[in-house]
Formats: structure tokens, sequence, C-alpha cells
């Protein structure tokens, strides 16, 4: 986990905020399957108090900015040689900006900024401006040390996203999967951009399945660290591990409920490989299916209020869907022969999950009410184990194409596929953390 | 007339008895003296009598050496091959093989594993773990739960074929233990299995 520094104090000073909450416009439609990139344009920053030896910042800032605004996958990012003015030498402030100026390259929006510099101290002033309607749309001050410059970037950049899209990105987020290399296995987090890679588990043993709770604290998995595959949780904060379920035969963990304290969890401790409920506080199990097909990977609805889930039941594994209490079970998929590990969008009734579909595996999204399943990634190989960020904007899953693995992210739609991790020999089940504040 | 016949007999039988012991006796005591005889002998053996005897004293001693040795290393040999047979014994009763996403068991798994409780059944000392295993198609938890049914389907079959469940143990690795990484059909074959291991108790 990335530190909060101490040192570091930002002070947000809400410049102008022209456009009232009430009136708050969305610029960008992210959850339209057509949204068209958004044509922003940043200038070079402009040096304040001219401190020497510190010309190489102006390009940074614009630079670092313009990448972390990428990332995101929502921005066309202007390139700077085709801008018709010198914003940092006009003036950063909303009666120097040449609105027609921008507006005649295309661009929608404008961010100016201005950095000054004493000793190791820094002081940086964004502004996001709506170029077509020529106005300030937020600005903000940040201090600290020259050091915490990438922080203050990313800040801005949450700023920028919450203003265009009505929501903060998700830069204050992890994503959670297992690594695998000779034989072992074990679990690593990277920041969403890739950044700040960390390994979680060092057993030396199979460790997989990793599944990041709610609150954020806590990170279950499966390992057969004590022989057997048992189930763990991982409480972040105190790097202590605690076994959870041991019955000496097969347990998997899935879901977290929304409270964090109870799990979805698959075990064949009755026989079959069945869904259960395990609460978390006494160990308790409640036995929901008991079909003697295999039943396992099961996922929570957003309200609690339903379960998907695959079985073999009907000859092939499928997606099925149940009540929570395990009632009413229905079969979802039809198409293709082998369709697995279904991910419940966190704030509609979509699921995505990994289909078989021309002879490879691909990630499919398909409504709870059924209809025709739509393949969302497109890149070549093998693309599987989905899992939706906390916001449903995006899509972690694994690529395995041309004899390499990768952890990757997608936006929803299937666009601007990165890979956030690669390296090793083999990587499965990515999990998404939710918000973890530490931008 | 028969009274006396009989009577006849029995004393003819132990006078013919009392004769034979005491014809059997005679030589032992002579054999006896002649012992005697030769212990008290005043006259010792010749130097060259002596060095032959020792001789062939060493010779008989180095043959015995010699046949312990052969005697030991046939032992060895035996316990060797017997060790290798039972090794490629337990090797053909090592795994049986799978269908893709399936944990049905065929004929020839049906076989290995009527072999597996015959040799379960004449070393009662034998405890087994069955090991599940999946090729890496498809996905990593289901093929964990598919590995713990086609262990457990090789467990219920040695149960119905007489051997307790207590001595069997199942554990599914999914496709976490592959023997083989090519992506071809041969190799995914030899990855769909249950593994027999053998414990003595």
């Amino acid at each position: 986990m990335k530190k909060y520094r101490i040192a570091l104090f930002f002070v947000c000073v809400l410049l102008l905020a022209a456009v009232p909450a009430a009136e708050a416009k969305v610029y960008i439609n992210i959850d339209s399957p057509s949204a068209q990139k958004f044509p922003i344009a940043v200038t070079a920053f402009k040096n304040m108090n001219n401190a020497a030896g510190q010309e190489s910042l102006s390009p940074w800032f614009a630079d670092t900015l313009g990448k972390t605004l990428e990332i995101t996958g929502f921005f066309n990012i202007l390139d700077r040689k085709a801008f018709l003015v010198d914003q940092a030498k006009l003036g950063i402030a909303t009666e120097n900006i040449q609105f027609p100026a921008w507006t005649a390259i295309g661009a929608e929006s404008l961010v100016t900024g201005g950095f000054s510099v004493s000793g190791r101290d820094l002081t940086l002033e964004c502004r996001l401006f709506d170029v077509v309607q020529g106005k300030l749309l937020v600005g903000k001050r940040y201090t600290g040390k020259i050091e915490e410059r990438k922080e203050m970037v990313v800040r801005f950049a949450q700023e920028i996203l919450i203003a265009l899209t009505g929501e903060k990105g998700l830069f204050d987020t992890k994503i959670a999967f297992a690594g695998k290399k000779g034989g072992v296995s074990e679990i690593y987090a990277v920041n969403f951009d890739g950044t700040d890679p960390v390994k979680l588990t060092n057993y030396g043993s199979i460790t997989l399945s990793p599944k990041w709770s709610p609150d954020g604290k806590q990170l279950s998995f499966l390992s057969y660290k004590d022989g057997n595959p048992d189930l763990h949780v991982l409480d972040l904060n105190r790097k202590t591990v605690k076994r959870i379920l041991s019955t000496g035969r097969l347990n998997l963990p899935a879901s977290w409920s929304a409270d964090s304290k109870r799990m979805l969890v698959t075990s064949s401790k009755d026989g079959s490989e069945d869904i259960y409920i395990l609460n978390l506080a006494d160990g308790r199990m409640t036995r929901l299916t008991t079909d003697p097909a295999i039943d396992v990977s099961p996922t929570w609805s957003p309200d609690g209020r339903q379960i998907a889930f695959v079985s073999d039941r009907g000859g092939t594994p499928q997606i099925y869907l149940m009540d929570a209490s395990g009632g009413n079970v229905r079969r979802l998929t039809f198409e293709g022969g082998y369709n697995t590990s279904p991910a419940w969008h966190p704030r509609s009734n979509r699921i995505a999950y990994e289909g078989r579909a021309g002879g490879t595996f691909q990630i499919m999204v398909l409504d709870t009410a059924g209809g025709t399943p739509v393949q969302v990634s497109t890149n070549g190989g093998r693309n599987e184990n989905p899992a939706w960020s906390p916001d449903g904007r995006y899509i972690a899953f694994v690529s395995r194409a041309g004899g390499k693995s990768r952890v990757c992210v997608m936006n929803s739609n299937g666009t601007n596929v990165r890979v956030i991790h690669e390296g090793l020999e083999a990587y499965v089940s990515p999990t998404w953390s939710p918000h973890l504040n530490f931008y | 007339m028969m009274r006396y016949g009989i009577l006849l007999a029995v004393l003819m039988a132990f006078v013919l008895a009392f004769t034979l012991t005491t014809g059997c006796s005679a030589p032992k005591k002579a054999t006896k003296e002649d012992v005697t005889k030769a212990g008290t002998k005043p006259a010792g053996p010749s130097e060259e009598e002596l060095a032959r005897q020792r001789a062939e004293q060493e010779a008989r001693d180095r043959a015995l050496r010699e046949q312990a040795l052969r005697d030991q290393e046939a032992r060895e040999r035996a316990e060797r091959d017997r060790a290798a047979a039972e090794a490629s014994r337990l090797k053909d009763l090592s795994r049986i093989y799978f269908d893709f996403d399936r944990a049905e068991l065929s004929a020839e798994a049906r076989e290995t594993l009527g072999k597996v409780a015959q040799l379960l059944k004449a070393s009662p000392g034998k405890s087994l773990t069955i090991e599940g295993n999946c090729d890496d198609r498809g996905t990593n938890e289901y093929n964990l739960a598919l590995g713990q049914r086609r262990a457990d389907s090789a467990a219920r079959y040695l149960q119905t074929l007489g051997i307790e469940r207590k001595r069997i143990k199942t554990i599914s690795y999914g496709e976490e233990r592959p023997l083989c990484s090519e992506a071809t059909e041969a190799c995914w074959h030899k990855n769909r299995n249950a593994t027999f291991v053998y414990t003595e108790k």
C-alpha cells in the first residue's frame, strides 16, 4: 500500500465555481458505447516566479497531466505543436484565455497551470476551462514539496474527471491478481495506472483467487500454504493473515457482501462443489445450492438480492442466476459451450463473463434479462477473468497472446486496452479494490 | 491256538528289537575310542603338514566369505528387482486420464483403478492420496472444482471396490500442476488426470 505522506499538505482553493452543482453538465457520457474521446488541450505550465533551473518543469507538468488523463481512455490529448497561442506567456487566468484560438483547433476543454518554486517548496495552480462556453470550470492551488508534484497532478486529474464526467477517477484504486512463476503463485497488487507493484504474499505455494473486500481493508484468497486448499483473509493495514475456512477439501473464496461481513464461497465439504454463505464472525455456513453438479464462482448483485454463478448442471459450464436465498435458479447463458467467471456490474444488471467464441475465450457482457451477449474484448489471443472497476467504467482482465500472459485494463466498451502487469509466466483472477483514497 | 500265535509273535519281535539295539550301539563305542586315541596321539604333525592345513583352512574360509558375499549380492539384487517391479507396478498405477471438461471414468481408468484396489487390499499398510488435475484451457476456478470432481470420482470407484474411504484422501490442484505446457492435444490429455500418491502408514 502506498503510504500517506504526512508532510504533504495540500491547500485546495476553489478559485471560482462558475457552474453551480445543480446545473452541473456531464461533458463526457462515459457509459455511452459510442462515446467519442473528448478533445482537451493541456498547455505548458507557467513558471510564475521564474525559478532558475526549473524550466523543465513547465513541459513536465503538461506531459504528466496529459498522460494521466490519457490513461482514463476518455480524452484525446491535443498535440501542443498544433497550438495557435502561447497561453503560458499570455497568462493563465480567465481574462487572458484566447478561447477562439482553442476552439479553432478542436479543443472543447483547456487546462492551464502555473507553478512557483522556492527552495524545495512548490506551489501549483491548475485551471480547467470550457472553451466553447468561455468559462472556468475548476481551479485549484496545491502547495507541498517539489517531490510531491506527481501526486498534485493526479489530484487535479481527479478534479478534471469530476468536472467533466461527474465522478472522480480511479487513481486511488488498486488491482490485485495472482501471478505464477516456477510452479508457485503469489498475490500481487498494482495501481490503476500500473505503477507501484507490490507482492502481497510470499508462501512459495499455490495461492490464488484474491477478492478485495468492499471496505478496502481486506483481501481474501485461496492458498495451499498449509497443504490443503484453504481460505485466508489478509488484513492489509495490519499485514496479518487469518485462515477462515479449512475443511480438508476444496474451498474457494468469491464475492464479499457489501458490509464486508459475509462471503460467498464454493466448498466441497459436503460432497459436491456447492455455494455457501460464510459468516465471517462465527464461521457459520449456509448452503445455497444442492445440485450434484459443479456450482462455483458466485457473485452477488449490487443490491445483494441475486447471485450469478457457474454450474455444469446442464452438461457444460454456464452462467446461472438465483435469488440470494438459493431459490429460483435460472440459466442465463445459452450461446457457446463454456461460459464462466461472471462479474456483476456494480451499478446495473449487466454481467461480464468469459465465454468461448471462435475457438478462443473472450470477455462478453450480457444483460441479466437475457438477450444477445456483446463481445467486448477484441484484441487477439485469449481474454479471461473479467473484474469491473468500482464505477463500472472499466474491466480488468487477463490476456494470453503469443505465449505471454498479461494483466490488462480496458474501458467497458473494449477500447483503450492497457497492460498493467507483465513478466511473470501466467496471471489469473484480477480483482479491483474500492476507492482507497490515497490521492 | 490263535492266542499262542500272537504271544509268540510279540516275543519274537521283542527279541529282534533287543538284538538290533545292541548291534547299533557297538560301532558308536568303537568310534569314541578312536577319537580318544587320536586326541592323545603323542607325535605332532610336521611343519609342512601344519602349513598345508592352514592354507586349506584359509581357502575354506575364503570360499565361505565369497559365498556369503555372493549370497548377500543375490539378496540385494532380488530386493532391487522386487523394488523395481513394485515401482513399475506403482508407476502403471500412478495416473488415470479424463476427457475435456469431464470427470467420468473411462474403461481404461476403471481397469487401472481395479489394479489400484488390488494393490491396496494386498498392502493394508498403504494409504492413497488422489490428486485431481486439469489442462489449462477453461477457467482456473472452475478447473479447481473439476479437479476435485475427478479425484472424487476415482475415490468413489475405489470405495465400490471395497477400499475404505478413510484410506483415501482427495485434493484438487486444478490447472496449477501441469506435467507439460505445450498447447497440443497430447499435452492437454496428459494434464487431465487423477494422480495416485501412495504412502506407507
